[in-house]
């Protein structure tokens, strides 16, 4: 009874839609697509103020922002669930369950893996300098 | 064949694939983040010039976007050479799978729509928006779907690639349905309309 509940309470659960065939290799495009809109459209409005393309004007430019935002929003979706959805992917290269009964959970790589953390913070730096604008 | 396994195994396609420099297995690492942020460099602006060119974001002057074409071949230069490094690591699988060549022929049909929009649009004309321009920034946004989507289809194999396709396809279905519901519903019924007008 106990998993049960505790798999219905993490419904839906991203174990599941991760351990299809086709989630973790959708989510990975729609990353990349998001990243392209994102880092590419922000990376040129920061340009603009750092002075390149003088001959666009600012204000106008912002109309292009939210575009930006289609990115950001499809890179947390997919990202999100890359992160909650790690167990799938462990799950037959790693005997899962052996590291679950460790004591090792899924997420502990938002807690053991640098980089990660690097990469968020960092992100949240540049969502607060988005937000400044 | 034999070329491609000589490739695979020289000195370079074996340094990227397996030194581990700082650590972990760093140039491989590098590279392929030197890729992705040629990518953004790349995809990102042209996105936005198409996007410009089919209507969005009017009042950005269109011929004051040429400023930015640099960062764009920048990017392009960028991403050929490290996929050019990357490329012999796993020159088999790569170089003898369809997908690849999907990948390739799709960046080189972008890129050449790349220059003849600049051509169209920019070139002795002060950014007038023809017919031709807007069926080149639609084929542009939809070449570099297809790399993007071929691009990272490469780290997979068959199975995985058509169930991702198909899950891709219906996502783009059903965000196609609740666009065109979305607006159904913000037009109003028109039906409703033509009722009260009728009685």
């Amino acid at each position: 009874m106990g998993p049960f509940v505790a798999y219905w309470l993490r419904w839906p659960s991203m174990e599941a839609l991760m351990g299809t065939d086709w989630g973790w290799s959708l989510c990975e495009i729609l990353h990349f697509a998001g990243l392209a809109l994102l880092v590419g459209i922000v990376g040129m409005f920061d340009l603009r103020l750092l002075g390149m393309a003088k001959a666009v004007p600012v204000a106008p430019f912002r109309r292009f922002l939210p575009w930006a935002v289609v990115g950001f929003v499809l890179c947390v979706v997919s990202g999100l669930s890359f992160v909650t959805g790690i167990g799938a992917n462990l799950e037959g290269v790693h005997p899962y369950s052996v590291l679950i009964s460790n004591g090792v959970h899924p997420y502990s790589v938002l807690i053991a893996n640098l980089w990660l953390q690097l990469k968020l913070l960092f992100i949240a730096l540049a969502g607060l300098n988005l937000l400044a604008f | 064949m034999e070329f491609l396994y000589w490739l695979q195994d020289s000195g370079l396609a074996t340094w990227v694939r397996e030194s581990d420099a700082l650590g972990s297995t760093f140039p491989y690492t590098f590279l392929l983040a030197l890729h992705a942020i040629g990518l953004a460099m790349l995809v990102g602006p042209n996105v936005a010039v198409d996007l410009r060119i089919l209507g969005y974001g009017r009042s950005v002057p269109l011929a004051s976007l040429e400023g930015f074409f640099r960062l764009m071949w920048a990017g392009f230069w960028l991403n050929a050479l490290s996929g050019l490094v990357l490329l012999p690591t796993s020159a088999v699988t790569f170089l003898t799978d369809p997908i690849f060549y999907v990948k390739l022929g799709s960046i080189t049909l972008a890129v050449v729509g790349l220059r003849l929009i600049h051509r169209e649009v920019f070139v002795g004309r002060s950014g007038i928006v023809t017919t031709r321009a807007k069926t080149l920034a639609g084929a542009s946004l939809a070449s570099w779907s297809i790399a993007i989507v071929a691009g990272r289809l490469m780290a997979y194999n068959g199975n995985v690639r058509w169930a991702t396709l198909g899950a891709l396809v219906a996502l783009l279905l059903l965000l196609l349905v609740m666009t065109a519901g979305w607006r159904m519903l913000a037009r109003g019924p028109g039906w409703s309309v033509s009722l009260r007008r009728s009685t």
